[in-house]
């Protein structure tokens, strides 16, 4: 199997397992990101996709569910990242072929 | 590390989007010119690799939450430019589908994780290896090495953005207006937790990575741009 074939896979997997940073957050009681979670003023710019990885209405459904989103925007966001890194080397190399 | 929105005043977010706009033309630049067709899957799959890196939060009891960035990796194999975008591009998904980081901080959050940690991290790895052959150890020492120095110092640059804002933006009376925090208590919490557990998780990923690649694909080690 070609090298890149093994990353990708093994990308996957990562966010199957993103669940697991979540649990250990909550388990050791970690809050966000250092600064990252203290203000709630200002006005809100943009209405992200699933806020925090979390879906639309799954935000007090418990540790199961948040877990469960947070495993499946792993795997959109991957997508979308493999979706949009190649489109744009695509656009940029495309004189080159 | 990724600021949100609201946190830093528009005078900052604007300079850090001037500052990124002829890096991200350079970068775009060299991708088209430097780029080989064999390394494009490279580069999306170093963005997909970033994105779901930094979605392992690291939680310290009781207190913060950080994470790794893949970013000293994704430089590592196709160099910084490349690099650049396709850390990037995991931020601007980041923020757009998650509201992980702000849209207007998108400038300084990719100042901080696409420019200052994936550039000082490939020159830090090609200082370090020197010209040691590619399978060498000197190589996955010095890319851990590489990798926490590099989160660390983009600690720091988080941490004097964060610093800088009740200095630029505070009413007469002196409350700040976005970030509240001193610059001394932003850069020692931003550091410090960096040094302490998230900068050796960064070490520990790129420095394994590199190993298993050593091994299992060598070539991919000696083809940056």
């Amino acid at each position: 199997m070609k090298t890149t074939a093994k990353l990708g896979i093994a990308i996957l997997v990562l966010a199957i397992l993103t669940p697991l940073a979540l649990f250990s957050s909550a388990y050791f009681k970690a809050g966000p990101g250092w600064g990252e979670g203290e203000l709630t003023k200002g006005p809100k710019l943009w209405k992200a996709l699933f806020p925090n990885y979390t879906f639309r209405g799954w935000e007090n459904k418990g540790l199961l569910y948040s877990g469960l989103s947070y495993a499946v925007s792993a795997v959109i966001g991957i997508a979308f990242c493999l979706a949009a890194a190649l489109l744009l080397t695509r656009l940029l190399t495309r004189k080159k072929r | 590390m990724h600021i949100p929105d609201g946190y830093l005043g528009p005078g900052t977010c604007a300079f850090f989007y001037a500052v990124m706009l002829p890096i991200w033309l350079v970068a775009s630049r060299m991708v088209k010119k430097a780029l080989k067709i064999t390394q494009v899957p490279l580069l999306a799959i170093g963005a997909a690799f970033s994105f779901v890196i930094m979605m392992f939060n690291i939680p310290i009891p009781g207190g913060t939450t950080g994470h790794a960035t893949g970013g000293v990796l994704v430089a590592i194999l196709i160099g910084p430019w490349a690099a650049c975008i396709a850390v990037t591009v995991a931020l601007v998904l980041q923020a757009l589908l998650y509201g992980d980081g702000g849209l207007t901080a998108i400038g300084a959050n990719c100042f901080n994780m696409a420019f200052v940690l994936v550039f000082t991290g490939y020159y830090v790895y090609r200082f370090i290896s020197g010209n040691s052959p590619i399978n060498s150890r000197r190589r996955v020492a010095a890319a851990g090495i590489a990798a926490y120095l590099a989160l660390t110092i983009a600690a720091f640059f988080t941490g004097v953005e964060f610093g800088l804002q009740p200095l630029l933006y505070h009413t007469s009376g002196g409350t700040a207006f976005y970030a509240p925090y001193s610059l001394k208590v932003a850069v020692s919490a931003m550091v410090g937790e960096h040094i302490l557990v998230f900068s050796w998780v960064e070490a520990i990923v790129t420095a394994l990575v590199i190993k298993y690649l050593q091994k299992q694909d060598p070539a991919l080690l000696s083809g940056g741009i």
